[in-house]
C-alpha cells in the first residue's frame, strides 16, 4: 500500500519501504514518498494554479469530475474492483476496525456520491454565488486539507466537493491511517487522469512542522479535521480557516412509534466504533416511565449484540477495553450508590448500553456504549440539546410525523432552528448526505468562494 | 472492629520487614479490612453485592471486588461519616471532572510513604538530606496527595536548606540552579524530587543557558507523574540520559514512583534496597525496569475485556490492593497496563485512549501559563 498520491505529471522521489507505525510498529509494509522541504516547496509551486470554479469553460470539467467520481463512488461502494480485498485489510489492520465495518462504512460515503446529488450540490453552490454576486471572489488556487486517523474517509465528501471544482488539494494523510485517500484518488486517476491532476495526498508526521510550514507558505485556504488541540495549533496559523474539530451527536426519540427504532440507534451506536461527530453520545428518551427505559434498553441490548454479530467490533486494544471497563466502573458505584441506573453489557467489551437520569456529555463516550438518558418530558430533553448546541454536529429526531409537527409548535428552534445542525432519521446519522459540511460557514464560504458578509 | 483493623494495619506497616511478603499474613489483613470495609462503606457494599461478594464467601484476597479509578469522580468512597482529615484530588481535564479520595486520618498514608520512601530512596539508615522540590507541596497544593507526599518527606528527610522551586505560577529553574551551585560549593548531596515535566521543563531552560552540574556523590533525582499523554513526550531511556547529562548524577541514583490519588502507597523503581538489587539482578534484560511494591500492597494484572486475574508476569490492567487505604477502598481497579508479580510490578503506560489526568497535567499546567 502506498501513504501518497501525486498526480501522474509531477516527478516523485523514489518510494522506499517502511513499516506502518501506528504507537506501536505494526506488519503493514508501506510505500512511502522520503519527502523533504525542497521537493515539497517545488511541488507546491508546480501545483498551485488558479481553481476553475464556475469560470468560462467550467462546465466541461465538472460534467467530466462528476462523471468521475460517481465511477470511483460505484467501484468503492461494492469494493469489487482489483486490489480492495488488500485495502481493506489495510485498513483494517492499520485503524483495528474490522473489514466488514471498514466496508459498510465505505458504503455510507459512497452510496450518496451520485451524478445527481454532486451536479445537485455544484447547482446549489452557484446559485448561492449568484444570490451574492458583490461578495464573490475567485476559488483559492490551493487547498490544504489535513485529514483526521480516528474516522476512516471523513475527508472524502470535502475532497470531491474540492474536486468538482477544480480546486487543487493537498491533503496531509493522518500518520495512523495514511491509505485510504491516497487509493481512491488512485482509481480516480484511472478514470480520468486530468481530474485527478488537481488532488494529491501526502503524509508526513507532526514531528515533522518544516513540511507543513512548506506547504503553508504556499498560501493555502487550510482545512483541518482532528481534535480541538490539532485544530488550536492550525488555527493559530492561519486567519483562513475551515476547522471541523470536536464534535457530537445526540439522538432524541420516542421508541413508542416506530418498532425498529433499537435497530436504527444501534446501527448508528456502533458504526465507525461511534468514534465520529456524527455518532450519538446519547440517545434521549421522552418518558417518564422507568419500566419504558428498562424495556427500550434490553431491546437496544439485543439490537446492539445483532449489529455486533454482523458488523463486527474489530480488535480492541488493551487500551479502548480498559476506557470501556472504566466508564463501566463509574456506572456501577452510581447504582451502588441508589442512583437509577441500568448497565448491560455484550460479552467482553463488544458493546455497553447504560441508562440513567444524568449524563455529563463532555466526558465523550465511544467502542459502541450507547447512553440511553430519560427525560420526563421534552422540554428538559430539548434544555440538554441547547446547552450542547455550539458542540452538537448532528440531532436525530426519532417521532411519528404527528409528534413532529406539535414538536414543531412547541419548539421551533428544535426542528427550524439550529441551523448549524444537522438532522437526520434515526439509523441515518452515520450516512449524510453529499454536503452536509455546508453546515460549517467556513467550508461553505471556501467552497462557493464567497467573502464573508460585511458586520459577520 | 474498625478500630481493631486499622490498629492492626497501622503497625503492619510501621513494623513489617520491608524485603517480606508473607501472602497468609497480607490475605488475613486483607479479608478483615475487606469485611470492615463492607460493613463500613455502604457504596462499595453495594458494588460487593452485585458481584455477590461478602465476606463470609471470599477466602482469597484476589477474590476482593476492585472499584475502578473512574469510580472516586463519581461519588465519596468512604468508610466514616462526612468529615474528613483530608481530601485529595486527581487532575481532572477540560473533558473529564477530577475524583476525590477521602481520608478519616493520614495516619496510614504518612506511614506507608516514609517507610517506603526510606526503604528505596535513601541510604540504610536514613539521614536528612538537601532536598529541592519541583512539585507540588501542602502549603500550595492542599488537595494534592503528590503535595501532601513532597511535603511530608520534606519535614521528616530534608535538611534546613531544603526548598521548593514550584508553584502555581511558575516553576523557579534560576532558582533551583542557585541552589545546585551552593550545594556544590558545600559539597552537599542533593535530593531533586519532581514531577517528570517539571524536570523536563527545567532541563530545558538548563540547556537553553547551556547549564550543566555536577551534583555532589550521593545526590538523586525521583521523577513522577510521566507525560499523561501530554503534548511532550519522550521515551523513558532518552529523558534518563538527558537527566544524567544535565545533573551529572549516575544512573543508578535515578529513581522513579509510581503513584495514584486513589491509592495511599507508593510503588518504586529503585536500586538501592538489597531486594530490589537481587530482583533487578534477576532480570537484567526487563524492557521496563520493575516499580517495587511495599508488603502492605499487592498487584494483579487483569484481562482488560473480561477482568479476570491473569497469571503473573502476563500484561494487563494493573489491579491493586493497598491494605493503606483502610477508610476508603482496598482494591482499585486502574487503567494502566503493566505485569505484576506478588512485590514488584512493570508498569508499561496508560491506556492509549484514556483520559488525561496526573500530576504532570498540573505540571504543564503551570509551565503553560508561565
Amino acid at each position: 500500500m502506498r501513504d501518497f498520491f501525486i498526480p501522474p505529471n509531477f516527478a516523485e522521489p523514489a518510494a522506499q519501504l517502511r513499516r506502518h507505525v501506528n504507537n506501536a510498529p505494526s506488519d503493514i509494509m508501506v510505500e512511502s514518498l522520503p519527502l523533504s522541504v525542497e521537493w515539497l516547496t517545488d511541488f507546491v509551486a508546480k501545483f498551485r494554479q488558479p481553481a476553475i470554479g464556475f469560470k468560462t469553460g467550467s462546465k466541461a470539467h465538472q460534467r467530466r469530475a462528476i462523471k468521475a467520481w460517481s465511477q470511483v463512488a460505484r467501484d468503492w461502494q461494492t469494493m469489487k474492483f482489483r486490489g480492495a480485498k488488500n485495502i481493506l485489510a489495510t485498513l483494517a489492520a492499520a485503524t483495528g476496525f474490522s473489514p466488514k465495518m471498514l466496508q459498510e462504512a465505505l458504503f455510507n460515503h459512497f452510496v450518496v456520491c451520485h451524478e445527481g446529488e454532486m451536479a445537485e450540490w455544484l447547482e446549489a453552490v452557484k446559485r448561492e454565488r449568484e444570490r451574492s454576486p458583490e461578495r464573490r471572489v475567485n476559488h483559492p488556487a490551493l487547498v490544504f486539507l489535513v485529514n483526521a486517523g480516528n474516522i476512516p474517509g471523513v475527508a472524502i465528501h470535502p475532497v470531491i466537493q474540492l474536486s468538482l471544482l477544480g480546486i487543487p488539494t493537498i491533503v496531509k494523510n493522518a500518520s495512523a491511517e495514511p491509505f485510504l485517500l491516497p487509493a481512491i484518488l488512485t482509481t480516480l486517476a484511472q478514470y480520468d487522469p486530468v481530474v485527478a491532476s488537481r488532488c494529491a495526498a501526502l503524509t508526513w508526521s507532526r514531528s515533522e512542522p518544516a513540511l507543513t510550514e512548506t506547504v503553508l507558505q504556499g498560501k493555502p485556504a487550510l482545512a483541518a479535521f482532528g481534535d480541538d488541540d490539532t485544530i488550536a495549533h492550525f488555527a493559530q496559523q492561519k486567519k483562513r480557516f475551515a476547522d471541523f474539530g470536536d464534535r457530537f451527536s445526540l439522538a432524541l426519540v420516542n421508541p413508542a412509534h416506530d418498532k425498529p427504532l433499537p435497530n436504527k440507534l444501534a446501527y448508528d451506536v456502533c458504526m465507525f466504533e461511534q468514534m465520529g461527530c456524527l455518532s450519538p453520545q446519547a440517545i434521549l428518551f421522552v418518558t417518564d416511565d422507568w419500566r419504558q427505559v428498562e424495556a427500550f434498553c434490553t431491546q437496544l441490548a439485543a439490537a446492539m449484540e445483532k449489529i455486533s454479530r454482523h458488523f463486527p467490533a474489530g480488535k480492541r486494544t488493551p487500551a479502548q477495553s480498559a476506557v470501556i471497563q472504566q466508564w463501566r466502573g463509574a456506572l456501577a458505584v452510581r447504582a451502588a450508590a441508589g442512583e437509577k441506573i441500568i448497565l448491560l453489557t455484550g460479552s467482553g467489551t463488544d458493546w455497553t448500553v447504560a441508562a440513567a437520569e444524568q449524563f455529563d456529555l463532555n466526558e465523550r463516550v465511544a467502542y459502541r456504549f450507547a447512553r440511553v438518558w430519560p427525560a420526563p418530558t421534552l422540554a428538559p430533553a430539548v434544555a440538554i440539546v441547547r446547552q450542547h448546541q455550539a458542540k452538537l454536529q448532528s440531532l436525530a429526531l426519532g417521532f411519528s410525523y404527528e409528534e413532529l409537527r406539535q414538536i414543531a409548535l412547541d419548539f421551533p428552534d428544535l426542528v427550524d432552528g439550529f441551523p448549524k445542525i444537522l438532522r437526520p432519521f434515526p439509523g441515518f446519522m452515520q450516512r449524510p448526505e453529499f454536503g452536509w459540511l455546508e453546515i460549517n460557514d467556513e467550508w461553505k464560504r471556501l467552497t462557493t468562494g464567497l467573502r464573508r458578509e460585511a458586520g459577520v | 472492629m474498625a478500630n481493631a483493623i486499622a490498629k492492626k494495619i497501622l503497625r503492619f506497616i510501621q513494623t513489617v520487614d520491608m524485603t517480606e511478603f508473607d501472602d497468609g499474613v497480607f490475605n488475613g489483613l486483607a479479608l478483615e479490612l475487606f469485611a470492615h470495609q463492607f460493613a463500613q462503606n455502604a457504596i462499595y457494599r453495594g458494588v460487593c453485592l452485585q458481584q455477590k461478594a461478602t465476606p463470609d464467601r471470599l477466602t482469597d484476597w484476589r477474590k476482593i471486588p476492585a472499584v475502578t479509578t473512574s469510580a472516586f469522580k463519581e461519588v465519596p468512597l468512604t468508610c466514616f461519616p462526612a468529615h474528613a482529615a483530608a481530601v485529595f484530588h486527581t487532575s481532572g481535564t477540560t473533558q473529564s471532572r477530577s475524583g476525590k479520595h477521602y481520608f478519616r486520618t493520614l495516619d496510614f498514608y504518612r506511614a506507608a510513604m516514609l517507610r517506603s520512601f526510606a526503604a528505596h530512596c535513601l541510604d540504610n539508615p536514613p539521614a536528612k538530606m538537601r532536598m529541592f522540590f519541583l512539585g507540588p507541596t501542602r502549603e500550595l497544593f492542599p488537595n494534592s496527595s503528590l503535595g501532601y507526599m513532597f511535603s511530608g518527606l520534606r519535614d521528616e528527610f530534608g535538611d534546613a536548606a531544603s526548598a521548593v522551586f514550584f508553584s502555581p505560577q511558575n516553576i523557579d529553574a534560576p532558582g533551583l540552579r542557585n541552589a545546585i551551585d551552593k550545594a556544590a560549593r558545600e559539597n552537599a548531596p542533593v535530593f531533586i524530587l519532581g514531577t517528570t515535566l517539571a524536570l523536563l521543563e527545567c532541563m530545558e531552560v538548563f540547556q537553553r543557558h547551556h547549564q550543566k552540574f555536577k551534583l555532589p556523590a550521593g545526590s538523586r533525582i525521583l521523577d513522577t507523574g510521566g507525560y499523561k499523554g501530554r503534548q511532550i513526550e519522550i521515551r523513558r531511556d532518552e529523558f534518563q540520559n538527558r537527566v544524567r547529562e544535565t545533573f551529572g548524577v549516575p544512573r543508578e541514583y535515578l529513581l522513579n514512583e509510581y503513584g495514584m490519588t486513589e491509592l495511599s502507597s507508593q510503588f518504586y523503581e529503585s536500586h538501592f534496597s538489597a531486594r530490589n538489587q537481587q530482583a533487578l539482578c534477576a532480570m537484567p534484560s526487563a524492557p521496563c525496569p520493575p516499580h517495587h511494591a511495599p508488603p502492605w500492597v499487592r498487584v494483579v494484572a487483569v484481562d482488560p475485556e473480561n477482568l479476570a486475574v491473569l497469571p503473573n508476569g502476563e500484561i494487563g490492567l494493573l489491579r491493586i490492593f493497598d491494605l493503606a487505604n483502610v477508610d476508603s477502598v482496598m482494591a482499585i481497579q486502574t487503567e494502566d497496563l503493566g505485569r505484576a508479580w506478588p512485590d514488584r510490578l512493570e508498569w508499561l503506560g496508560r491506556a492509549g485512549g484514556a483520559e488525561l489526568r496526573g500530576c504532570s497535567l498540573l505540571t504543564e499546567t503551570v509551565a503553560r501559563h508561565a
